[in-house]
C-alpha cells in the first residue's frame, strides 16, 4: 500500500494562507488510514490542534474535518463536493494522488497537502512501515528470489553487493538491511543462488521515470465497443 | 462435560493436567494454525500432517503448559533440574560445587533443588567439601530450613555477587577481598531459562502479549497466578514464567478451579457495548494489534473487524487508536467541555487513591473517570485544551499495575504525541500532563497536583 506520513504540524501551520477563514481536513479512508496519519482519526485529531493554536493566538477559523473512503476516485469526493466548495482552503490528508485528484476536480479551491507520501511498503510490526516497492514498472522478484533489488537495495544494484556492505546492515544507514544480504539469505533457503550468477543485463528504465510521466489503460475498457 | 466430537472443555497446549471430570484433549503447540473465538467458545484450527487433514477443536478454555527451555551456562556441567543420583550417592570425595543465579537470578524452586542435592550429597559423605555459590537464597516452602541444616552440616556459601567469579570446564576460581579459591569438582549449575521453542508464533495465533523475555504472561498483578491477558487463556510452566516452578501446585489447583467455572457460564465485564461499523472500518488490524486482551478478530463475513463481548475487558483503547473512527460505546457521551483545569482519572489507580486521601485532591476540578486512560482520545485532549483557559491532567497507573496491560503506555504514547505538536506550534504543553500512580499513592496525587498547578501558572 501507498504509506503516509503526517507532516510536521508546524510546517503545516506555516502553509495555511494567514487570511483564511474557514479550513476543511479531508482523511482519506484507504492507504494512509491504514499507515494511521491520514485517516479519519488524523483529521479530527488536527482540527482539534489546529483550532486550539488559532484560539489560542486570537483569531477564529472555522475548521472542519471529514474523510472518505479514497481521494483517487471521483464518486467517493462526489459526497464531499459541498463541503470543499464551502470552505476557503482544504487540507488533504491524502497521498499525494489524492492531493492531486482532489486539485483536477476543484480546480479553483485552494488544496494543500497536510502528509507526505513516503514509499509503497508493508506494516513490519504495530506502527511502522517498510519500504518495499519503487513502482518501476518492470517487476523482476522472479529472479531475485523475490526480494526487490531495486527497492530494498539502496542503489538499485541488480548484480550482487557493494562493497559497502557489513555485517548484514547497508553503508548509507546502519538501521537499513542490506537488501542483497536479503536477496542471498533467501536464495539460499529457496535452492537457487545459482540463479544469482547469471549475469543481469542493465534494467529497461524507460518503464520507471526515466520514460517521462507514466499512464496507462485497460483494454477491456478500450477499443472496438468501448470508449 | 461437553459430549460432542471434537468439542472439549478445556485444549491444552503441551502437557495435560489430570482431572477426570473435564473433557479435555492436548495438542502440540506446532501444530496450531490459528483460534478464533472467545473464552466459553474458542475455536482451534489444526493443521494438516501425515494422514490428517486439517482440522477444528472447539473448547471452552485453552490452557499453554510447556517445559521450559533449559540450556546451561557450561556445557560439561550437570543441571540441578536433573537426576544428579551420580553425583549425590556414594562416599564420593571429589569436592561438590553448586551454582545458582548464574549469571540472571534463579527461582526460589532452583534454590530448593540446590540445597536438596546440598544435604543428599552430605547425607552420604561426611567428609565431602561442599561449596554452594549464589547471589540471593530465594525462600518458598521449607527453604529457610533446608538452608539452617546446609549451614549447620557444613555446606560452605559463598556469594558471587560480593566476589568474582570464573567458570570453565577445569573448574572454578573465586575471588574476594578475603578469599581466594580454586575449585575442582563436580560442578552442578542451576540452568537458565526461557520459554519454550515457539512461544513467540504461538502468542501471535493466539493473540496474547508476551512479556520482554518472551513468557505468555505479562508482569502484571492482575494476571496472577496464571492468567494471560485473554480471557479463557490460562499459561503454566514455561508458558509462563521462571516463578511458575516454585507455586506449581497452587498453579495447577486455581486453574482447574476457574476451568470449571468457565463451564457454568461466563458474564461480560461490564454492561457497555462496543461496537464496529462495518461501513467504516477499513480491516486495518489496529485495533486487533493494540488490543491488550485479545479480544478483537475480522469477521469474514462483513469484511469487518468485531469485538467479542465476552473477550472485551472494557479499555476502549481500540475506539481511542481506531484510525477510521469506526468504533463506538454506548457509554460515551458528548461532554459539555467547560474552562478550567480537567482530569481523567483511571478507576483503578488514582479513583482509588483519591477515595484514600484525607481531603479530596481533586475538589473543584472537572473529573472524569475512565476504566483505563487508554479511553483518552487525541483529538478531545485538544478540544479540551480549547475549552477556554483550561488545562488537562492525565492520571494513569504504573505498568505493571495497569489492569489494561498496555493501556496506559498507549496513553503515554498519545500524550506525548500530543505535547509534542503542542511544542511545535509554540502552545504551552505543560498544561497537558501524563501522570502515573498506583491506588495507595494517595499522598503523591495531592503533591504532584500542588507541583504542577504551580508549573501551569507561572
Amino acid at each position: 500500500m501507498i504509506v503516509g506520513k503526517r507532516k510536521d504540524i508546524q510546517e503545516i501551520k506555516d502553509m495555511l494562507p494567514e487570511d483564511m477563514d474557514d479550513l476543511l481536513i479531508v482523511g482519506c479512508g484507504t492507504c494512509v488510514t491504514v499507515s494511521l496519519d491520514g485517516g479519519e482519526r488524523e483529521a479530527k485529531s488536527l482540527r482539534d490542534l489546529l483550532t486550539l493554536y488559532y484560539r489560542e493566538n486570537g483569531s477564529e477559523v472555522d475548521i472542519n474535518a471529514d474523510a472518505i473512503k479514497r481521494q483517487c476516485d471521483d464518486e467517493f469526493i462526489d459526497e464531499i463536493e459541498n463541503e470543499i466548495e464551502e470552505n476557503d482552503v482544504v487540507l488533504s490528508l491524502a497521498c499525494g494522488v489524492g492531493v492531486q485528484h482532489l486539485a483536477i476536480r476543484f480546480p479553483e479551491q485552494v488544496i494543500l497537502p497536510g502528509l507526505n507520501t513516503t514509499f509503497y511498503g508493508r506494516t513490519s510490526a504495530t506502527g511502522e512501515w517498510e519500504e518495499m516497492c519503487h513502482g518501476c514498472g518492470e517487476c523482476v522478484l522472479d529472479r531475485f528470489a523475490g526480494v526487490c533489488p531495486v527497492a530494498r537495495c539502496s542503489k538499485s544494484l541488480l548484480n550482487g553487493p557493494c562493497g559497502g556492505s557489513e555485517d548484514g546492515k547497508c553503508e548509507v544507514d546502519d538501521d537499513i538491511d542490506c537488501g542483497w544480504e536479503l536477496i542471498y539469505e533467501r536464495a539460499s533457503e529457496l535452492d537457487m543462488l545459482d540463479r544469482l550468477l547469471e549475469y543481469e543485463p542493465p534494467k529497461d528504465w524507460t518503464t520507471y521515470r526515466d520514460g517521462g510521466v507514466r499512464s496507462h489503460k485497460n483494454p477491456e475498457f478500450f477499443g472496438s465497443g468501448g470508449e | 462435560m461437553s459430549g460432542s466430537q471434537n468439542q472439549y472443555d478445556v485444549v491444552y497446549i503441551g502437557q495435560p493436567l489430570e482431572d477426570d471430570s473435564l473433557n479435555f484433549t492436548s495438542i502440540e503447540p506446532e501444530n496450531l494454525a490459528g483460534c478464533r473465538g472467545e473464552i466459553g467458545d474458542f475455536t482451534l484450527k489444526l493443521k494438516a500432517g501425515g494422514e490428517e487433514a486439517e482440522s477444528k477443536l472447539s473448547t471452552a478454555s485453552i490452557v499453554i503448559n510447556l517445559p521450559y527451555r533449559e540450556e546451561l551456562p557450561l556445557e560439561e556441567a550437570d543441571s540441578l533440574s536433573g537426576d544428579l543420583s551420580h553425583l549425590l550417592e556414594g562416599e564420593n570425595e571429589k569436592p561438590l560445587i553448586i551454582i545458582q543465579d548464574y549469571p540472571d537470578l534463579s527461582p526460589a524452586a532452583v534454590s530448593k533443588w540446590g540445597l536438596e542435592a546440598a544435604l543428599k550429597a552430605r547425607e552420604n559423605s561426611e567428609q565431602r567439601d561442599i561449596y554452594y555459590f549464589y547471589k540471593a537464597m530465594r525462600f518458598m516452602e521449607e527453604n529457610d530450613e533446608l538452608y539452617e541444616r546446609a549451614r549447620s552440616q557444613e555446606v560452605i556459601f559463598l556469594k558471587h555477587d560480593l566476589g568474582e567469579l570464573n567458570i570453565d570446564k577445569d573448574g572454578v576460581e573465586y575471588k574476594r577481598e578475603d578469599i581466594e579459591l580454586e575449585l575442582e569438582g563436580d560442578l552442578v549449575m542451576a540452568p537458565r531459562l526461557s520459554p519454550a521453542q515457539g512461544t513467540e508464533e504461538l502468542a501471535k495465533k493466539l493473540n496474547i502479549e508476551q512479556d520482554e523475555k518472551g513468557y505468555l504472561q505479562k508482569n502484571n498483578v492482575y494476571l496472577q497466578p496464571t492468567l494471560s491477558g485473554k480471557r479463557g487463556v490460562y499459561v503454566l510452566s514455561g508458558a509462563r514464567g521462571p516463578n511458575a516452578l516454585t507455586y506449581q501446585e497452587e498453579e495447577i489447583s486455581y486453574t482447574l478451579t476457574e476451568l470449571k467455572r468457565n463451564l457454568r457460564g461466563v458474564e461480560e465485564i461490564d454492561d457497555e457495548e462496543r461496537e464496529i461499523d462495518d461501513q467504516k472500518c477499513i480491516v486495518c488490524y489496529t485495533c486487533q494489534r493494540v488490543c491488550p486482551h485479545g479480544a478483537v478478530q475480522r469477521d469474514d463475513e462483513l469484511n469487518s473487524m468485531t469485538i467479542m463481548d465476552k473477550a472485551c475487558q472494557g479499555c476502549n483503547l481500540c475506539i481511542s487508536r481506531c484510525p477510521a473512527g469506526a468504533i463506538t460505546r454506548s457509554g460515551e457521551e458528548e461532554r459539555e467541555l467547560s474552562a478550567g483545569t480537567q482530569v481523567i482519572i483511571c478507576e483503578n489507580s488514582a479513583s482509588i487513591a483519591r477515595d484514600k486521601a484525607e481531603n479530596d485532591p481533586l475538589q473543584g476540578l472537572e473529573v472524569e473517570e475512565v476504566p483505563c486512560v487508554s479511553t483518552v482520545k487525541r483529538e478531545n485532549i485538544f478540544s479540551r485544551l480549547a475549552a477556554g483557559e483550561s488545562e488537562v491532567l492525565v492520571l494513569g497507573c504504573i505498568s505493571e499495575a495497569c489492569k489494561h496491560l498496555t493501556g496506559h503506555d498507549r496513553c503515554e504514547q498519545v500524550i506525548e504525541k500530543a505535547k509534542d505538536d503542542m511544542q511545535k506550534l509554540d502552545l504551552d504543553d505543560s498544561r497537558l500532563q501524563y501522570h502515573r500512580l498506583s491506588p495507595r499513592m494517595a499522598q503523591d496525587l495531592s503533591t504532584f497536583l500542588q507541583e504542577w498547578k504551580g508549573e501551569v501558572s507561572t
